[in-house]
């Protein structure tokens, strides 16, 4: 999980019957087999077998060779990151600052751009709005209080999911 | 015993009480905050509730709405696990007043064992080896610091940074490096007042798990070795303390027991000591509540600690003798921390994206309070689980251990689990070669091991294959619409 060990390897496809090879870093290697399935993959390379467990997230990719090390390689052109997540459920403060002004009640419905928060940070203010509709589960802070950076400002449930155990 | 205990934590201790609540068929009262609304511990509990605060870790020190919701839900104890409120003295008093049964010691031992300064002056009033130092007057003769044995260390009373600090190894290099040490304390702090304390040279942290009635009578469960430690925190703990002379661990086991002894200890405690090579020890610190590594004890003795303290809360009595607390095997426990290891082990945040736990069994234990999905912040301690394994012997326990930590997945957060392995897999480990400089004296064979050509190009392409975009391109796109692609990862 050291930064210098996240690869920054160039994969390219050389060939792909009849069987595919791929050059890496410019090296070619010969990939029998891929497969993954249930976050296990099944990588024949070179006539070597590597069984692990891969996570995806839109930044990195996460290997975890079985019973050996886990490693982090970061994810430059996959997936440009398309809109907020869907876990995107607490709205969270990027810079320390002041809360100005809370446009919303708990329990209220908002639609997508409705203002949430009203915050100020190096002298500049700016006003946090829901990006989908939904309803208000938790207001954390009020007009006046100060927060840190990361800070959590307010909670919503997205109006497509059921709600949460709380 | 109690019918219904709230358990005033989070995470995989508020987990670890939990289980014995309900194996006890008790029933428990959960606290949580809404980051925590998903956490194990709050689906484990019969009931939770949850305490707002805009800040997440003070909900869960929140004296008035935690005894607030225990009077609302007709509880009859409170179980603090450890941090939080576990050593909060005044705590442990409102619980008492409300009516309810704080399951720990009195306030009065808390408070004084939670202070340093007066736990050290009781335990060498009561015959407890404690670290002892002399202040030197202004030109005083140095020959009174013989009287705390060699070596010892002279240091400068404004200093720092190891300037001015001199080692004697004996009586004879004592009045010379005294006035040594006195000349560059002038120099450096223009402050030349020195003194002198014991060296203990290549110290081990041993410690000893206590239970107690509140009347004088004690039984300890063994000792714990605790020396392998990184920012002063623990990282790897197990039971017994290998390579310790049976001698010297008699020693320090009947010192815990003159301590809790004489402070009438109540529930379970641990009087941790400093060990030397040469054999010498020193009181170090009391922690009066459940340790984090308390399930090697566990493992060793087959006692259910929590289920002790609730008897011993509940009944005011031992229900176990000292002959009763038979030790067998060798237990080891890893904490898996959110943290980089290479970068100084500073702490790390993320998401757990996948959580596999190798299965437990009765010489494997996780003790876990996270979930998939689950959000590491830097609102809460990183630690995330604990390993503990248990084998006939120290070296069964130690391969173990390397087989449960190698089976343990979890991607998303970085952690610490490949630097245990180095841990466990370096010869210093396997030979029991253990004291608190163990991370630095070893960091060579603990540094991140370079990858190997093969391993590197396996990686690339796992990380490309396992790519949506890329793998269709790559495999299953027919030859004649795909078109040549890069990938670059």
């Amino acid at each position: 999980m050291k930064p210098e060990h996240e690869n920054n390897s160039r994969v390219e496809i050389v060939a792909r019957r009849p069987e595919l090879v791929l050059r890496i870093d410019g090296r070619e290697h010969a990939v029998m087999k891929f497969e993954a399935a249930d976050n296990n993959f099944h990588l024949v390379i070179d006539q070597t077998v590597y069984r692990g467990s891969v996570f995806e997230t839109p930044e990195a990719t996460w290997v975890r060779f079985h019973g050996w090390r886990t490693f982090v390689v970061p994810r430059k052109i996959a997936n440009a990151r398309a809109g907020s997540s869907k876990n995107n459920l607490e709205v969270k403060a990027d810079m320390p600052g002041t809360v100005v002004a809370v446009h919303v009640n708990e329990g209220d419905r908002v639609s997508d751009g409705d203002p949430i928060v009203t915050v100020e940070s190096m002298k500049l203010q700016l006003t946090v709005n829901a990006d989908r509709s939904g309803t208000i589960a938790r207001v954390f802070l009020a007009a006046g209080a100060t927060f840190d950076r990361g800070a959590l400002l307010a909670a919503y449930r997205p109006a497509n999911r059921p709600e949460e155990k709380s | 015993m109690f019918r219904k205990v709230l358990v005033a934590n989070r995470g995989e201790i508020a987990c670890r009480v939990l289980r014995t609540l309900r194996a006890q068929k008790i029933s428990s009262v959960a606290i949580h905050h809404f980051v925590d609304r998903a956490a194990p511990h709050v689906a484990m509990a019969d009931q939770a509730l949850e305490i707002r605060n805009a800040i997440p870790s003070a909900a869960y020190l929140d004296a008035a709405a935690i005894l607030e919701i225990a009077k609302a839900n007709g509880v009859d104890a409170i179980h603090p696990g450890y941090g939080f409120l576990s050593e909060n003295a005044g705590f442990a008093e409102l619980v008492a007043k409300s009516g309810m049964t704080f399951i720990g010691p009195s306030a009065d031992v808390m408070r004084l064992m939670g202070d340093k300064i007066r736990s050290r002056e009781f335990a060498a009033k009561v015959g407890v080896p404690t670290s002892k130092s002399i202040v030197f007057a202004e030109n005083e003769n140095a020959a009174r610091a013989a009287e705390l044995g060699f070596p010892l260390l002279i240091k400068a009373s404004a200093g720092g940074g190891g300037k001015g600090m001199k080692i004697v190894r004996n009586a004879g290099e004592l009045e010379a490096n005294v006035s040594l040490a006195r000349g560059e304390a002038s120099r450096y702090f223009g402050d030349g007042r020195v003194y002198a304390e014991r060296l203990l040279e290549r110290p081990r942290h041993i410690e000893v798990q206590i239970l107690g009635d509140g009347k004088g009578n004690v039984i300890h469960l063994g000792e714990r070795e605790c020396s392998i430690q990184r920012r002063y925190q623990k990282i790897v703990e197990e039971s017994p303390a290998p390579n310790l002379d049976p001698r010297l661990r008699q020693a320090i086991l009947d010192a815990a027991l003159t301590l809790a002894r004489e402070s009438k200890y109540e529930n379970a405690g641990t009087i941790e000591f400093v060990v030397g090579e040469d054999g010498t020890f020193f009181f170090l610190e009391m922690n009066t509540r459940l340790q984090v590594e308390h399930p090697v004890t566990e493992m060793v003795t087959g006692i259910d600690l929590v289920l002790e303290q609730l008897k011993i809360a509940s009944e005011k009595k031992l229900s176990i003798a000292q002959n009763d607390a038979k030790m067998s095997g060798s237990a080891i426990e890893c904490r898996i921390c959110a943290e980089e290891p290479e970068h100084n082990f500073r702490p790390a945040t993320g998401v757990i994206g996948l959580l596999r736990l190798p299965e437990e069994s009765s010489s494997l234990r996780i003790e876990n309070g996270l979930r998939e999905g689950q959000a590491v912040t830097s609102a809460f301690d990183s630690m995330l689980m604990k390993v503990v394994v248990h084998g006939s012997t120290r070296e069964e326990a130690r391969l173990a251990m390397l087989v449960a930590l190698r089976r343990l997945v979890l991607l998303g957060v970085p952690t610490n689990i490949d630097y245990l392995v180095r841990v466990v897999v370096s010869d210093a480990f396997q030979n029991g070669n253990l004291h608190t400089g163990f991370i630095e004296e070893n960091s060579e064979a603990l540094a991140w091991p370079p990858l190997d050509q093969p391993h590197a190009a396996a990686l690339a392409a796992v990380a490309a294959l396992n790519d949506d975009a890329f793998r269709r391109l790559a495999i299953e796109i027919p030859e004649p619409w795909a078109t040549i692609g890069a990938f670059r990862n």
